[in-house]
């Protein structure tokens, strides 16, 4: 201990030698890129969050009232709710498929390498092409979900998925899992290589059955694995534009309207302080996520 | 092999058929749809490949945008990969770890 507190103090003490101007120097390029990339956009559009700033118009400093109109719009709230329940239901869902095929692909099946990248696929489109199919198959004239539907006598006049205020955000939640979940299932997939075989030889010795050697042996060894995937898909979802811009955009009225659609239909209408409001207030919400995710990690 | 692990394998199948199916349908029909054209979507609705034709690709090919845009799309991807790689490759070559 007593080598390590000296170590500490020492690294303290040349901070501010010197030589390391040279290290300085070093990290200079990569610090420019990053404020440049990164912090100055950022605070950029922290500060225009609190102007009342408009295209070709710079603007005046005024306080929180963005964000005090944001609270009184009814869309805002709207469009935060949907958030939650897509983000929800999205995440839910990757996760089962996820895990599910994960353990389904650890089996020992043939031609199991072909299903391994098979699965990858959707995951692999880009996202435009992923949507506009999906379009195509809600389609109600002639899309391949209408169709199939009638013919096994489900539907009896054909849905249009899409633009019915009741199926749009299912619909949209459907294609969103089916674009995402191949990410959740290689994660789970290369964890669960990684857990001891002896652990299983031990629980079967001692008379476990398969769930429970899932749950006592699979389970807690890919537990970090799940968090770490669970936090980092959860900020793709909730900044997710393209799934819902380019199935529904939104629409029809505000059955799809989530928070990004929002913040860019305000830029679309000029109000650029206003968008940079909205966008700016999921960051506490996924701010605390992401702490209570990384304690939880912290723990282990 | 006992009854309940034979059950166990089938549904197995069965459930990787299912998944399949799910993943691989959209794909699958995005091909399909590209060989066929407006009207026959609409006169033959079908998930089924019916009335393929070449047809769109002809037009995609002889269009000037297609072209420009692929021209574009490799531009693009060319210059990104080759100043991503050779910046990231020039510290581990040129410094002695």
């Amino acid at each position: 201990l007593a080598t390590a507190t000296i170590v500490v103090s020492k690294s303290r003490r040349k901070f501010f030698a010197p030589d390391s101007i040279f290290g300085y120097l070093t990290i200079l390029p990569a610090m420019t890129v990053l404020i440049g990339f990164f912090g100055y956009p950022l605070f950029y559009e922290i500060y225009s969050s609190f102007t009342n700033r408009t295209v070709g118009h710079s603007g005046k400093w005024i306080g929180f009232q963005n964000y005090i109109f944001l609270f009184h719009d009814p869309a805002f709230k709207i469009a935060a709710l949907n958030t939650l329940l897509y983000v929800m239901i999205v995440q839910i869902g990757k996760f089962a498929l996820g895990l599910a095929i994960a353990l389904l692909l650890m089996k020992k099946l043939p031609f199991r390498k072909l299903w391994r990248s098979l699965v990858l696929i959707p995951y692999a489109l880009p996202g435009f092409v992923a949507y506009m199919v999906w379009r195509v198959i809600y389609n109600p004239d002639v899309g391949a979900l209408n169709i199939f539907l009638h013919d096994i006598g489900v539907l009896s006049h054909p849905v249009a998925f899409l633009s019915n205020s009741s199926w749009a955000l299912p619909s949209v939640i459907l294609a969103t899992i089916w674009k995402g979940f191949p990410f959740w299932t290689i994660m789970f997939l290369a964890a669960l290589q990684s857990v001891p075989k002896e652990l299983y030889e031990a629980a079967a010795l001692d008379g476990c059955n398969g769930f429970r050697k899932f749950k006592h042996v699979s389970l807690p060894g890919i537990r970090p694995v799940i968090l770490i995937v669970f936090m980092l898909s959860t900020i793709t979802v909730i900044n997710s534009f393209e799934a819902v811009w380019l199935t529904t955009a939104g629409g029809p009225g505000t059955a799809t309207l989530i928070l990004p659609i929002f913040a860019y239909k305000s830029l679309v209408n000029f109000q650029i302080g206003q968008s940079a409001a909205a966008a700016l207030a999921l960051v506490p919400v996924i701010f605390l996520f992401v702490f209570f995710i990384l304690r939880k990690l912290k723990k282990d | 092999m006992p009854v309940g692990e034979k059950r166990l394998k089938i549904s197995s199948y069965l459930f990787l058929a299912l998944i399949l199916i799910f993943v691989l349908f959209p794909v699958y029909y995005m091909v399909s749809v590209s060989f066929r054209t407006q009207t026959s979507m609409f006169n033959h609705p079908s998930f089924l490949p019916v009335d393929l034709v070449l047809k769109n690709y002809r037009i995609a090919i002889h269009s000037h945008e297609f072209l420009i845009s692929l021209r574009n799309s490799l531009l693009v991807s060319t210059v990104t990969t080759g100043v991503g790689l050779y910046l990231a490759s020039w510290p581990p070559i040129r410094s002695r770890f």
